[in-house]
């Protein structure tokens, strides 16, 4: 199954990675070294690929991550992890196809951020803005975060049947 | 890709005079994969993996390892090759110092790997001169996980590799086994240690006085074990919430948890024709998961 996606091992992304700590990982760019933080909790009720999957999206998400930026290949990342090396593979093959990563055979993996995912990010960062001018908003209305959380989900989820009774 | 089995049992038994120490036990372990082999002491754990190697005969059932029959001994032979197995006592050679020990296992291999060799070396900080018989309990771990993995094997058979080891020891032990699977090494551990396997397996087979009683992925675990705790306004009883995919129920007044496999939708759904006056569903780790399963009733 490794064989077949073919990421081989970032060399360099090692070497410094073996300096940093254990539980924590970082992704080095070929340009610009920034570390990055994956956090994987095992005893959450949530496959650890998917964790890692939602941590990659978000990094993009966020900016942290740019198009062209190159991922840690499978077994580095696992190693830095410590999870199995499927968790990672499946994670990026995902990804992959989802189109947010390219796995180029032998040479690793690539941020690839379309133009519909780039109006995609704007949309999200406009969101958040949006949400925590809200949020906001609400604290000073009096509310505690347990009911405002509550006052959101259950709109949600009232939009949500709506929608499946339509 | 192949994905036939690494390991295959059919109707695996084996008894030690009236116990039954392995009952019936239907495996079968996917290739590249880390399978962790959860137990409690007693269950059958060791003599399953020494059957798997032909170290015991069974008294009845089938098994193949890397498609070699472990009923055979010449095919036992040819397996011995490409399968490293860490036991349980980590037998080693007392009279030997650790690089004496070092050179005569890897006589043995022609693919030993030199380089891997002595990066473990350096990384379990093992003395090239000393005698095996004054090392530690984790320096013999360590020494004879270093045997194992520097062989590059097909297959890792490990029984509690972790015991004896310092945290430090474990860390260093679990990436070297994630390393391996990277590599393509198919690994088989047994271990009492849910928060290591938590981590690194992919998939979890548990045995329980001797038969196979749980045996899935962790990703699918993950994804469909849940704990729901209901409140109701009258006691209830457990025959009311018992349906396919529930696990266990307990009831202590007119509180009820319950543990399910499966969808846990349908619970709540009964639990609100049940009128029950609170449902809550929480994601529930491997440790409860495997508390409840070698419970015993």
């Amino acid at each position: 199954m490794l064989a077949a996606t073919g990421i081989s091992d970032n060399v360099g992304a090692m070497k410094v990675s073996q300096l940093t700590a254990l539980s924590c990982c970082c992704i080095y760019t070929p340009v610009q070294l920034f570390p990055m933080l994956f956090r994987l909790s095992p005893t959450t009720g949530q496959p650890l690929y998917l964790q890692l999957m939602q941590q990659i999206r978000h990094a993009v998400e966020s900016g942290a991550l740019r198009h062209g930026d190159q991922l840690p290949g499978i077994r580095t990342l696992a190693e830095e992890l410590v999870v199995s090396p499927n968790t990672v593979v499946k994670a990026y093959s995902e990804l992959e196809h989802e189109g947010l990563l390219e796995l180029r055979q032998g040479s690793g993996a690539f941020v690839s951020v379309k133009r519909s995912t780039r109006s995609q990010i704007s949309r999200v960062h406009e969101a958040h803005s949006q949400v925590r001018k809200l949020i906001g908003g609400l604290r000073e209305m009096g509310l505690r975060d347990d009911e405002i959380r509550r006052v959101v989900e259950a709109e949600l989820f009232h939009s949500a049947e709506v929608m499946s009774i339509r | 890709m192949t994905s036939i089995p690494v390991i295959e049992t059919t109707e695996l038994s084996k008894s030690y005079g009236r116990v039954e120490a392995v009952r019936g036990v239907n495996l079968s372990i996917k290739p590249y994969q880390i399978t962790a082999f959860l137990g409690l002491n007693g269950a059958g754990k060791s003599t399953t993996i020494k059957m798997l190697l032909g170290m015991i005969r069974p008294n009845s059932g089938a098994g193949q390892v890397l498609g070699k029959s472990i009923n055979d001994a010449a095919d036992s032979v040819a397996l011995r090759r490409k399968v490293a197995y860490v036991s349980e006592n980590k037998q080693l050679y007392d009279y030997m110092t650790v690089e004496q020990m070092i050179r005569f296992t890897k006589s043995f291999y022609p693919d030993w790997r030199t380089e891997f060799e002595r990066k473990l070396l350096s990384t379990y900080e093992l003395p090239l001169d000393r005698r095996i018989k004054s090392l530690s309990k984790g320096m013999r771990t360590k020494l004879a996980l270093l045997l194992a993995f520097a062989r590059r094997p097909e297959l890792l058979i490990l029984d509690e590799p972790s015991e004896g080891l310092d945290p430090i020891g474990i860390e260093q032990m679990l990436e070297n086994l994630v390393a391996l699977c990277g590599e393509g090494t198919t690994v088989f551990f047994s271990s009492h240690q849910i928060p290591e396997v938590e981590r690194i397996a992919d998939h979890v087979c548990i045995l329980h006085r001797g038969r196979l009683v749980l045996d899935a992925s962790l990703d699918d675990m993950r994804q469909s074990y849940r704990q729901i705790d209901l409140v109701f306004s009258t006691p209830r009883d457990e025959s009311d919430i018992r349906m396919p995919g529930v696990e266990s129920v307990r009831t202590t007044g007119r509180q009820m948890r319950v543990v399910v496999s499966g969808d846990a939708e349908l619970v709540v759904e009964r639990a609100n024709v049940l009128h029950a006056s609170s449902i809550e569903v929480v994601p529930i780790g491997l440790r409860d998961i495997f508390m409840e399963t070698v419970k015993e009733i």
